[in-house]
């Protein structure tokens, strides 16, 4: 009930400012059509309870913003300079975590984040695949995203599970 | 000064819009193309805001709000469209 | 002044754009591609609306362009993950170069490398 209160909130919210006048008209108009929203499309059930801490949220919007300028002038250097340096790999990172909500932002979030692009996630394992556009090695890049990892297990945190587990080691 | 930095960006803007037209029609598979599409939108939703510093109209606003939305649905419904039906 | 900044961001943001168009010619792995296509420019698009909503500062309706940034920061990740999921899993040929660590290669599905 009260995600579902919060969603109309927010959906309204997002037709106010979308119309950029705040008039009665539109706050009504926006609380309708926000509610038929919520009949229609399922506010997702959360069969998980996540927190949210804002301090930890703010650290990782941080950390993705700085990743993502790395991310770009690498790239950039690599289309501008001739020659082609590029040394693919498909690496496997198995992942800390058990809640599919923190796999899925971490493999979202991963995909702009410098040399590494998501590819597939397996649910059951846990497993994230990824593609590597320069592998210096296969342990860099896990602990990039083991590191991204506990940057979102702490900004989400779930009641018992580690935020800061030992990592371990794949054996090949 | 905002005049010609802005006939500057979007110069620069269609030249990357013509690339990605190019590598539309070359492709060699479906998610090349996929990729310049999306590429194609996001240059698009770019131009619109460039314009709209450019002209001070809040008409173009309007516009990208749409362009912007269609765009990631688009490329998330043939996203799902290579996943069922492989990449040819 | 607020137009000088305003050009910067603009400028920089075209030119992160034109590089990954060009990048888009130059790389002949599709997810290599990827990698170009979708990270600078996303950054590029950030940069450019940052700059638009800069030089639109006194004259209203930057409402719509900050809603509109903030959901491109929200979906371009996600955009950039489903063509990486998907192409993968369509089992696009891959770059004959690519080397794959143990586990992807027994677990994960394996793309047709090209000849």
């Amino acid at each position: 009930m009260r995600r579902v209160a919060a969603t109309v909130v927010w959906l309204t919210a997002v037709w106010v400012a979308l119309w950029e006048d705040v008039t009665w008209a539109n706050v009504l108009t926006g609380l309708l059509i926000a509610y038929l929203i919520t009949r229609r499309i399922r506010v997702g059930p959360a069969k998980v309870r996540h927190g949210f801490r804002p301090q930890a949220f703010l650290a990782l919007v941080a950390y993705f913003i700085r990743e993502l300028v790395k991310a770009s002038m690498i790239v950039a250097w690599e289309v501008i300079t001739p020659g082609v340096r590029i040394n693919p790999a498909v690496v496997s990172v198995r992942l800390r975590t058990r809640s599919p909500f923190i796999a899925t932002t971490v493999a979202n979030l991963n995909s702009l984040t410098p040399g590494t692009m998501t590819l597939e996630l397996d649910e059951e394992t846990m497993t994230l695949f990824i593609h590597v556009l320069h592998l210096e090695s296969i342990q860099a890049s896990r602990r990039a995203i083991h590191h991204l990892e506990a940057l979102v297990m702490a900004a989400f945190p779930r009641r018992g599970e580690l935020v800061l587990g030992p990592e371990r080691e794949e054996v090949a | 000064m905002l005049q010609l930095s802005t006939t500057i960006a979007l110069a620069a803007l269609a030249l990357a819009a013509a690339l990605c037209i190019v590598r539309m029609i070359r492709g060699g598979s479906l998610p090349d193309r996929v990729l310049a599409l999306d590429s194609l939108l996001v240059i698009i939703v770019m131009g619109l805001a460039v314009l709209a510093a450019r002209t001070r109209q809040s008409l173009y606003l309007d516009i990208m709000v749409v362009a912007s939305l269609l765009g990631f649905t688009g490329t998330t419904l043939v996203s799902g469209f290579i996943e069922r039906r492989g990449a040819r | 002044m607020i137009e000088a900044l305003a050009s910067i961001l603009i400028l920089a943001g075209s030119t992160l754009t034109l590089i990954a168009a060009i990048g888009l010619q130059r790389f002949r792995d599709v997810f290599a591609r990827m990698h170009v296509a979708t990270k600078p420019a996303s950054l590029g698009m950030a940069l450019t609306l940052i700059g638009a909503v800069i030089a639109m500062a006194g004259f209203g309706h930057t409402t719509k362009l900050i809603l509109v940034i903030l959901f491109q920061f929200l979906t371009a990740p996600i955009s950039a993950h489903l063509i990486g999921r998907a192409t993968f899993r369509a089992g696009t040929e891959m770059d004959p170069e690519t080397n794959f660590d143990e586990l992807a290669s027994r677990v994960g599905p394996r793309p047709r490398r090209s000849a």
